[in-house]
């Protein structure tokens, strides 16, 4: 790893964070909110000097940038979002220890949503907006943010890229790596803007329908309110967010070829049609179970849809405590916490691309233990999915098992209970936030002790950079030159 | 400019690295899914898994968008049908490499409008130019090929050694056959022929030709000898076409082959050279030839190591000068530490040449001139020309020296009388900054539209 460019790349990239803490910086003053205003003003100074403490490292001519320097650049960068994103809440007070802080910010980055704040309704304005706005920025991703706005990074943007954008294939959408991470943001942004603009028109105040619509692309999770979107008691907010949740869990290349006019192809992707049945069968079951809940069918299928997508989407939000459902629900729903949403989206999980190659693959053995001999291909549409690719599938399944294996166990070990323990661990992991249990979606997770904190924060930032860059970083052949 | 290109062999890699350099968005399609492995790791480029005479490869490729398609794979008719493919599918402009030099109907390596693809280059003759570039400018103080290897500009600096000093330059200019006497050098200078009446020492001549020419005039006015020794080692496509290039300079010339019936198909096909079977990274082998005697050796085989070595063997022999072909990008450097004179590969030739394809508009830059404080500059003329619009009509200025005219990739012989068409492209010596200048008059040349 070249250090210096590790360093001087970092650096960059947090400049352009402490950038967007003016967003808050300007509201927190708007509002006379001085402990915010403290705050954000704090946590930028810091942030900005920080970044030129490391351009003060990295000084000098940045040379090329290799896979080891971007894996660096990447966790470098993690980590400090982390630490510098959790400088807000500390000094304004939100929450009462550094590892609360850390838990909150990197929660927020990796677009998790869970949350250590028992009372959101007391935050203030600016707080809020910067919890939402973490969700926003890591949603798509600084990094990928930071590809699309500087100049001449020639193949490093390529490194940067793949080490930050989830899924099995990813596949650029334009020849260079700069336009990809453009027309990303581009697509991001207006859908975002979009969300806004219908939440606006619904009755939700700015303020709000902009924070729930940036934690809504980014699958975060974040509310401003203590009882999430269900505080606003509208169907048709619910259903609006219900559908945007689902368009943030998609692969957002498919928008692109939407916009170049390219829909036979969008509605032949294999991982579109795998995650809309998947979906369907969940929200239809769900449906019928939760029904004795519910007033009619219709209300049934609005919370049963946004519960489903709330998870699917790893986005978190809650309209009512699903915790509360049958058992079948609660296992249902447990489950589509480990899928998450498509490959090249902001949700987290395993990815349904994965998902489906898997049980393409056990569907296969299971046909080759009749025919031992037979070689059998796994198709998708016309092409074949090379066998590298179903090796890292596999590979990256295990990687996430063993994971969540271990770290529930430290959990259990810490005092907290299975399910609890499990469900945490998992939706950490896929980034969908609340668990089951006393990890559920109406509990705040401030009674963890700073160990369990500590190994959550480990498993969000493992499940955002799809464990192996931050597995990676562990390993002296990154850190040798 | 979005550019697919085709094979991602070394020419290929090669060619997208140049042009992602450039800031082009690129495009890279080939049946070997390790090469493009290779080739995306270190560019930031697209890579199309497949083979580029299929349709619903040319598809994915988006090959209809493309404002360039380059077809580099090692199989000439795979290239021809797939550049062929991508024009018909809307490509702006296509380029398909064939190396065999029967393809081609004149001796140039280039072969325009075949089929809608744009330009088929000859790469073995490509290469095979430019190694004979080198061995030209043995006898010249520089040599630039200008206008895609249609012209080449040399030039020959006045010594005390020389025959020059104190020449007329009338008289020089008499003895010069189909070659334009750009000018003379000057105290940082370009002055005209007919200014200059003797040359001193330190006049820089500058000629414009065909290279054929140019070379025989170089030999006539230097007055070295033209018999010169030549040693090529490897017979395959470059060396063969580099011996007849050789032959025609006057050059003896000696090939050395492992193959012996390749050997006897040169035989057969290359009168008046001498052809001699043996392995030449054989020391003896290589002493009982007299390989020592040559003026030159050139290393054109298809292996790096092998070239390698027998440079540096004819080198240690007592061979003056040696050159090499050079197939992997990057090893030029490595070549030139260990001293051999000059190298030429096929990647480096074709991306000068497609770069060179690229559609301009005005004046662009070539290169520096011998002369100091000039530039060799290109200028194309833009459409909605002045009817009967002649060279001296022109008036680039009294500072700007004329090297050579090219219409549609072949040289036109010219006065000042000359007519003009839209498209030619104009080889110019003019001082660095008129650049800018000389674009503004082109344009003011192309306004009776």
């Amino acid at each position: 790893m070249n250090r210096r460019s590790v360093f001087l790349l970092t650096s960059y990239i947090l400049f352009l964070t402490a950038l967007f803490m003016l967003a808050p910086l300007g509201l927190a003053t708007y509002d006379q909110a001085q402990a915010s205003q403290h705050g954000f003003l704090f946590a930028f100074a810091l942030t900005a000097t920080a970044a030129t403490a490391l351009r003060w490292l990295g000084r000098g001519e940045p040379g090329t940038l290799h896979r080891k320097d971007a894996i660096g650049v990447v966790v470098l960068t993690w980590a400090s979002l982390g630490i510098f994103g959790a400088v807000p809440y500390l000094v304004d007070g939100s929450v009462a220890d550094p590892m609360s802080a850390i838990f909150e910010a990197v929660s927020g980055f990796t677009t998790t949503g869970s949350t250590v704040v028992a009372d959101i309704d007391s935050l203030s304005r600016a707080t809020n907006l910067w919890r939402c706005m973490t969700h926003w920025l890591g949603g798509m991703g600084v990094v990928v943010l930071f590809v699309a706005v500087f100049p001449r990074l020639g193949v490093g943007a390529k490194h940067l890229f793949r080490t930050e954008v989830p899924g099995p294939i990813t596949e650029g959408l334009r020849p260079r790596l700069k336009h990809t991470a453009l027309t990303l943001w581009w697509i991001y942004s207006a859908l975002t803007a979009l969300l806004t603009a219908i939440l606006w028109w619904l009755d939700m105040p700015f303020f709000d329908a902009l924070c729930h619509a940036m934690s809504t692309l980014g699958t975060g999770g974040f509310s401003t309110r203590s009882a999430s979107v269900g505080a606003f008691q509208s169907a048709s907010i619910d259903w609006v967010i219900s559908a945007f949740m689902l368009l943030a869990a998609l692969n957002f290349g498919l928008f692109d070829r939407l916009i170049q006019g390219r829909i036979r192809e969008v509605w032949r992707d294999y991982e579109l049609r795998f995650y809309l049945a998947c979906n369907a069968i969940v929200i239809l079951i769900l449906s019928v179970v939760i029904a004795p809940r519910h007033v009619d069918i219709v209300e049934s299928l609005r919370f049963a849809t946004f519960q489903t997508l709330a998870v699917t989407s790893t986005t978190g939000f809650m309209t009512e405590d699903f915790d509360a459902y049958p058992e079948v629900a609660r296992m249902l729903l447990f489950l589509c916490m480990f899928m998450g949403g498509c490959a090249g989206s902001t949700a987290g999980g395993l990815k349904a691309s994965r998902v489906y190659l898997l049980l393409r693959v056990l569907l296969s053995e299971i046909r080759l233990v009749a025919e031992p001999n037979r070689i059998v291909s796994i198709r998708l549409g016309p092409g074949v999915v090379p066998r590298e690719v179903l090796q890292d599938v596999l590979i990256y399944t295990c990687a996430f098992l063993l994971l969540f294996g271990f770290c529930t166990l430290l959990l259990v070990a810490f005092g907290l209970d299975l399910v609890s323990a499990a469900s945490a661990v998992v939706a950490s992991l896929a980034s969908v936030g609340p668990g089951l249990s006393a990890v559920g979606p109406t509990h705040d997770l401030s009674f963890l002790p700073a160990a369990s904190k500590g190994i959550l924060i480990v498993c969000m930032i493992a499940g955002r950079l799809e464990i192996f860059a931050l597995l990676a970083i562990a390993t002296k052949e990154v850190w040798r030159r | 400019m979005r550019c697919l290109i085709f094979g991602a062999g070394d020419v290929g890699t090669h060619l997208a690295r140049v042009l992602a350099h450039a800031n082009h968005e690129i495009v890279l399609i080939d049946r070997d899914a390790d090469l493009l492995r290779q080739a995306e790791e270190s560019l930031d480029i697209m890579t199309v898994h497949g083979d580029a005479t299929h349709w619903k490869v040319l598809e994915k490729a988006e090959a209809g968008s493309a404002q360039l398609v380059v077809s580099v794979t090692g199989s000439d008719d795979a290239n021809v049908v797939a550049a062929a493919l991508a024009s018909q599918r809307g490509a702006s402009r296509s380029v398909a490499r064939v190396d065999d030099p029967a393809f081609f109907s004149g001796e140039g390596g280039l072969e325009t409008g075949v089929l809608g693809i744009h330009a088929i280059l000859c790469a073995s003759r490509l290469v095979s130019e430019e190694l004979l570039r080198l061995v030209e400018s043995l006898e010249a103080t520089s040599v630039d090929q200008l206008a895609g290897n249609v012209l080449q500009l040399a030039s020959v600096t006045v010594s005390h050694t020389g025959q020059l000093l104190g020449a007329s330059v009338q008289e020089k200019l008499k003895a010069l056959e189909r070659v334009h006497m750009v000018g003379i050098g000057r105290d940082g200078q370009v002055r005209g022929p007919h200014e200059i009446e003797r040359l001193e020492l330190g006049d820089i001549l500058l000629l414009c030709g065909r290279p054929a020419p140019v070379a025989h005039a170089l030999g006539r006015l230097t007055g070295d000898r033209l018999d010169r020794k030549a040693v090529i080692v490897g017979g395959g496509g470059v060396g063969h076409q580099l011996a007849r290039m050789l032959r025609g300079r006057e050059h003896r010339v000696q090939i050395l082959e492992r193959d012996r019936a390749r050997c006897e198909w040169l035989s057969d096909n290359l009168r008046g050279i001498e052809v001699i079977h043996g392995d030449a990274t054989n020391l003896n082998f290589l002493r009982d030839e007299h390989v020592d005697s040559a003026d030159y050796v050139v290393a054109a085989t298809r292996a790096d190591e092998v070239n390698l070595l027998v440079s540096l063997m004819a080198k240690d022999l007592g061979v003056p000068t040696t050159f090499s072909l050079v197939h992997r990008p990057g090893y030029s450097d490595i070549y030139g530490h260990l001293g051999i004179h000059g190298t030429a590969g096929r990647h480096d030739v074709v991306s000068k040449l497609v770069a060179w394809l690229f559609p301009w508009k005005g004046c662009r830059f070539v290169g520096k001139s011998p002369v100091d404080g000039y530039a060799i500059l290109e200028c194309v003329l833009p459409s909605g020309l002045a009817k009967d619009l002649t060279v001296r009509d022109l008036a680039f200025g009294s500072d700007v020296a004329i090297a050579g005219i090219v219409r549609q990739h072949a040289q036109v012989e010219w006065s000042a009388a000359t007519r003009l068409e839209a498209g030619d492209i104009i080889a110019v010596l003019a001082p660095a900054q008129a650049a800018r200048e000389l674009s503004r008059r082109l344009t003011q040349l192309g306004g009776h539209s």
